[in-house]
């Protein structure tokens, strides 16, 4: 396991062809990989419960250490994969550090954005959902809606949501809201059809009252497929997010990455990608975590 | 004596998938005295069931009235408490939740949590609370969704087939159970089964319905001391003139050979 940390280390040794670079700070996160990965092997020797979760994981590790190797060799050593839209990680690594504060902020502004349009989608999906599946009338009205407007692209809005909103943050929050509006609608609708008659009934001989059978039965025993309406919506709306930035706004990853590319400068273009994938990976996994801890209750039931 | 369940000249017409009319029940009158334990049996499609939930107020007749104290049923209440056949707790909620939620859907949970220890217990579920009801066996769950009805202290507890899904051995133990529970807090039982041991076991009276359509034919009233063994020579007796009346005795044929 450590074989690849010494592919690392060896591929700083040989000279470099792309010109003009400070390695320290590459040579630093691939330190940091070395050291995080010694420790977890010292104590997986030590501790067998982590040694079964984490030596399976090796060969990973190893595979990424060669990649880092192979990329490094192919374009700054040896210059095979030319610049500029080549340029190897010394370089994308040296950018981040060096625009460490206006990637932080843009990541900053997309977040804040993601959080007003995610928020606003939720609230917005799950209440529609509810209405269209308690009241016909509702239904009758709104549900032809949500399929025809629930097929278009939010990008393809931007034109429109450019031409009503006064700021862009508006404009992308609106955005990201359709992205996931609708499908969590649909999804909480159809949640809801798929409960069993059986547990209302059984609530109502209990006393329920009719907000204790939506609260209580409807959006619980929804709530699986409101998750999967969620996640679809959420893949939806990352793209949404970074185009919505690229085209309108002023701050934000999506705006980092077109202004980058603006100047050509292809390190800039990849260390706000690796940016974005790190930040809706978080992201994702927060949503994970939310979804494995209100469906605990699933646990174990046959999917 | 003053009758509390009273159904009077009850008739309910569903229509199948195809929009043919389907009568369930047809012209049912029906008394059930205070505290009285009475079975309801027949073959399926005699509507044992609809007239359980024309009680309930799940579902209202097309003619004739059913009242509870003289009043007409209009809707479901917790006065009326309802145990389905098929486990109805709520998956997304522990035992303990399960048996709180008739208290917390009526708004009172505040002023009557400590009631719910109690209640566990009564089902013997000490040791389960913070389990869902997929991770407790059959009569488990049967057991917390009894203790979960009477927990709101119902008048009347109406039982759909509650031990039909049961192997024998849960099913004595949980007929016991319910006895005991009838016993100790009197509520009026309306009991729906399709097994003719069972009912006699149970109840006070048992009211024979037959399919197409939907109907009374007999109410036989079981004069058994209680409590009642299973192998008594009137039981037996009793088991099959019943069985005589639902046609499940067969008819006699000749064996094809002697031994």
């Amino acid at each position: 396991m450590l074989a690849f940390a010494l592919a690392l280390a060896s591929s700083l040794i040989l000279p470099n062809k792309q010109a003009k670079l400070i390695p320290l700070y590459y040579q630093i996160v691939l330190g940091a990989f070395i050291v995080f990965l010694s420790v977890n092997c010292v104590i997986g020797l030590r501790s067998a419960k982590h040694a079964a979760k984490f030596f399976p994981k090796g060969q990973l590790f190893f595979a990424l250490g060669l990649l880092f190797f192979a990329w490094d060799f192919f374009s700054a050593k040896t210059a095979i994969m030319p610049l500029p839209f080549y340029p190897g990680p010394t370089q994308i690594v040296q950018e981040a550090v060096a625009d460490y504060k206006i990637l932080l902020i843009s990541s900053a502004h997309s977040l804040r954005l993601f959080a007003l349009g995610f928020s606003s989608g939720i609230i917005l999906g799950i209440s529609t959902g509810i209405l269209i599946s308690w009241y016909e009338r509702w239904n009758y009205w709104l549900f032809p809606v949500i399929r025809v407007i629930g097929i278009i692209p939010a990008v393809a809005l931007i034109p429109i949501a450019m031409g009503i909103f006064p700021s862009s943050l508006m404009v992308g929050s609106f955005l990201i809201t359709m992205c996931l509006w609708f499908p969590i609608a649909y999804m909480t609708r159809s949640g809801i059809a798929n409960i069993n008659k059986a547990y209302f009934e059984t609530a109502r001989t209990l006393g329920a009252n009719e907000s204790w059978l939506i609260w209580r039965v409807a959006v619980p025993g929804a709530l699986p497929s409101i998750f999967t309406g969620v996640s679809t919506g959420i893949a939806l709306s990352f793209a949404t997010l970074v185009v919505s930035e690229m085209v309108g706004a002023r701050a934000g990853l999506g705006w980092y990455l077109n202004w980058a590319k603006g100047w050509s400068v292809y390190s800039k273009v990849y260390a706000s990608i690796f940016v974005m994938g790190i930040e809706f990976a978080l992201i994702l996994r927060g949503v994970g975590a939310i979804q494995s801890k209100l469906l605990a209750w699933q646990k174990g039931l046959v999917k | 004596m003053n009758p509390r369940i009273d159904l009077k000249n009850v008739s309910r017409v569903y229509s199948d998938a195809n929009g043919t009319p389907f009568t369930a029940l047809h012209d049912v009158s029906l008394s059930v005295e205070k505290g009285e334990f009475v079975s309801i049996i027949g073959p399926s499609g005699c509507g044992k069931t609809t007239l359980l939930r024309l009680v309930a107020g799940l579902d209202l007749p097309q003619a004739g009235t059913v009242s509870l104290d003289g009043e007409q049923i209009k809707g479901p209440s917790y006065e009326r408490g309802y145990v389905f056949q098929h486990v109805n707790l709520f998956p997304w909620l522990t035992v303990q939740e399960n048996i709180s939620s008739g208290l917390k859907a009526r708004g009172i949970f505040k002023s009557r949590k400590d009631d719910v220890p109690a209640f566990i217990k009564l089902a013997g579920l000490e040791g389960f609370e913070k389990s869902y009801p997929h991770q407790i066996s059959g009569g488990m769950a049967q057991r917390a969704s009894l203790a979960r009805a009477l927990i709101n202290d119902p008048k009347v507890l109406l039982l759909d087939e509650p031990l039909g899904a049961l192997d024998s051995f849960t099913r004595f133990a949980l007929q016991d159970i319910i006895l005991e529970l009838w016993e100790q807090r009197g509520a009026t039982m309306l009991f729906v089964t399709h097994d003719v041991d069972e009912a006699i076991y149970l109840s006070d009276r048992i009211v024979i319905m037959t399919p197409r359509p939907g109907e009374v034919s007999e109410i036989v009233e079981v004069k058994l001391a209680r409590p009642r063994l299973r192998n008594d020579a009137m039981f037996f007796a009793l088991r099959s003139s019943i069985m005589e009346k639902l046609h499940l005795v067969g008819s006699r044929r000749q064996p094809e050979y002697f031994l």
